[in-house]
């Protein structure tokens, strides 16, 4: 089987404010010094760690993406309440989840922005992760759009739609 | 017919703890990917749950997890009596060495970085069933004791028990000041595991007087007193193999010395004190109090309160009054181990008649104490 490689599926450029925040942060930084800026290179979704992580099942990883469609929305929902209230305990259970999850799924550039809110709220400093909740909401976008993508190529791939695939395509549409 | 289950049947089992049901599922995959059976908890609690049952002796877990954390869950885990040893991993997004000093020191193995990477996890989990694996000496010593305890047909579940009196005095004794740097997490389990083998020796007691159903002559109880010299034998032709196994030490030293007395009074060797080695001043106390509280063909099972006043007579004589001081301290855990392994039901009032004369089971100092007290 064919597998796509990640450059096929990540097309869509960071967003400023997320660009903004990889530069303030040293760990983001490429170590190619031919990257202009480091969140320009960085894969919304590195398929080919996904797949590796899945034994190489595309079945399977398309239950899990299609898992994730279905509840994050909810969870960053959660968020931005919890954020609002400034309840630490509750954002940083909600974030570190998601965090947990975008790093099992090598949703890359979700994994990186939790992980700050996480390290943000830990140090006490909440009211920044309110000031980016809307990178958060952006890189949340870009990487369903990427799924939705990358499940309907999984589709063609295997053959006809699975129901999965078809309430995972009523998903994005709403 | 085929007599012999199927291969999937053989297959480890791995318990994976997680809140994140996401996160389960993808470990799960990777792990019957890997030939593993998977059992999967929500959190530390039902994992604990599912771990009584002794069937799975690896652990996955998440360290941030609501209810109980898997640092936690390791300190539950490492607390309780699961039938043997348990691997621990922990899955963690902490790398600082704080945080591997925390994990360890609640009893964790070995980490995973979140989000895992299928290759590590594979080796990592090798790792863990390598060591789960040395479990099968575990195994082996406890099928050798019963071989020699099936000689001896009317001890019933004995050494089971006598490993767990032995267990719970040990654990006692290292809340102690006294004793807290001699006694260690390491010896606590090596005397739980080859206190079974301290009547090894028996094995080499001819079948005329070990089975033999009457009285005992004199010199046939010098015959019977010879098994712990025979036991320390034994193991010591293993530890000149293995002179660094500390458990054959262990094995060693309790075959040898658990028949002497505090006093001085005991055998083989007439040991005195402290000069006899604390594993064996543990279980002889485990050793007796087992042989007091369970029928035999020539006594019945004493009550507890029997047993203990004959203990407690035998403190700085027959015992170290240090483990005599322990066992007070949890003699409602002895009562416990007893009515979980006991299977004995035949319970002689207190004071009643003793047959006269030397029994074979008076190669037991538990005997010799009943009937000197009793007699």
């Amino acid at each position: 089987m064919n597998l796509p490689h990640q450059s096929q599926i990540a097309p869509v450029p960071a967003s400023a404010c997320v660009r903004a925040r990889a530069q303030e942060s040293s760990h983001l930084v490429s170590a190619d010094p031919a990257a202009a800026s480091p969140l320009d290179a960085a894969t919304t979704i590195d398929v080919a760690e996904l797949l590796q992580r899945c034994s190489g099942d595309t079945n399977f990883a398309g239950r899990m993406l299609r898992k994730f469609q279905h509840r994050v929305a909810g969870e960053v929902e959660r968020i931005k309440a919890a954020v609002s209230a400034h309840d630490a305990p509750a954002a940083r259970k909600v974030v570190h989840t998601l965090c947990g999850t975008a790093g099992n799924l090598s949703a890359s550039g979700l994994h990186r922005i939790t992980e700050e809110f996480e390290a943000l709220i830990k140090n006490e400093r909440i009211e920044e992760v309110r000031g980016n909740l809307e990178c958060l909401e952006t890189e949340v976008d870009r990487l369903l759009e990427t799924i939705g993508d990358l499940l309907v190529e999984w589709e063609g791939e295997s053959g006809s739609g699975t129901p999965d695939c078809e309430e995972s395509r009523a998903a994005l549409a709403l | 017919m085929n007599r012999f289950p199927a291969q999937k049947d053989c297959k480890m089992k791995i318990l994976v703890v997680d809140d994140d049901e996401l996160s389960l599922d993808m470990l799960e995959h990777a792990l019957v990917a890997e030939g593993y059976d998977v059992l999967r908890a929500a959190n530390g609690r039902e994992a604990l749950e599912i771990l009584k049952d002794g069937l799975c002796r690896l652990v996955i877990t998440d360290w941030d997890m609501p209810e109980m954390t898997g640092i936690e869950l390791c300190r539950a885990i490492r607390s309780t009596d699961l039938g043997g040893y348990i691997y621990l991993i922990l899955l963690t997004s902490h790398r600082g060495t704080d945080d591997l000093v925390e994990g360890m020191s609640a009893g964790a193995d070995d980490f995973i970085s979140k989000p895992f990477h299928a290759a590590e996890l594979s080796v990592r989990v090798r790792a863990g069933r390598r060591v789960v694996s040395l479990e099968t000496r575990d195994m082996a010593i406890f099928a050798l004791a019963k071989l020699a305890e099936s000689r001896d047909p009317e001890t019933g579940r004995h050494l089971e028990r006598v490993q767990r009196y032995s267990q719970t005095l040990a654990g006692q004794l290292s809340r102690s000041a006294r004793f807290a740097r001699q006694i260690d997490p390491e010896f606590i389990r090596l005397v739980y595991l080859t206190s079974v083998l301290h009547d090894i020796g028996k094995v080499g007691i001819p079948d005329s007087v070990l089975l033999k159903p009457g009285r005992l002559s004199a010199a046939e109880f010098e015959v019977m007193k010879t098994h712990a010299t025979l036991g320390a034998q034994t193991l010591d032709a293993a530890l000149t193999r293995f002179p660094d196994a500390r458990f054959l030490q262990i094995a060693r030293d309790i075959a040898a010395s658990h028949h002497e007395r505090w006093d001085g009074t005991g055998y083989p060797q007439g040991l005195k004190g402290e000069s006899i080695p604390l594993c064996g001043r543990i279980v002889s106390l485990a050793d007796v109090y087992d042989a007091l509280t369970s029928k035999r063909t020539y006594k019945g099972a004493f009550q507890h309160g029997v047993a203990r006043a004959i203990i407690v007579e035998g403190s700085g004589t027959h015992f170290d009054p240090d483990v005599v001081g322990a066992f007070l301290e949890v003699e409602a855990r002895f009562v416990e181990i007893h009515e979980q392994f006991g299977v004995e039901t035949n319970v002689a009032p207190a004071g009643c008649e003793q047959r006269p004369g030397i029994r074979k089971h008076e190669a037991d100092a538990s005997a010799i104490v009943a009937v000197t007290v009793l007699g």
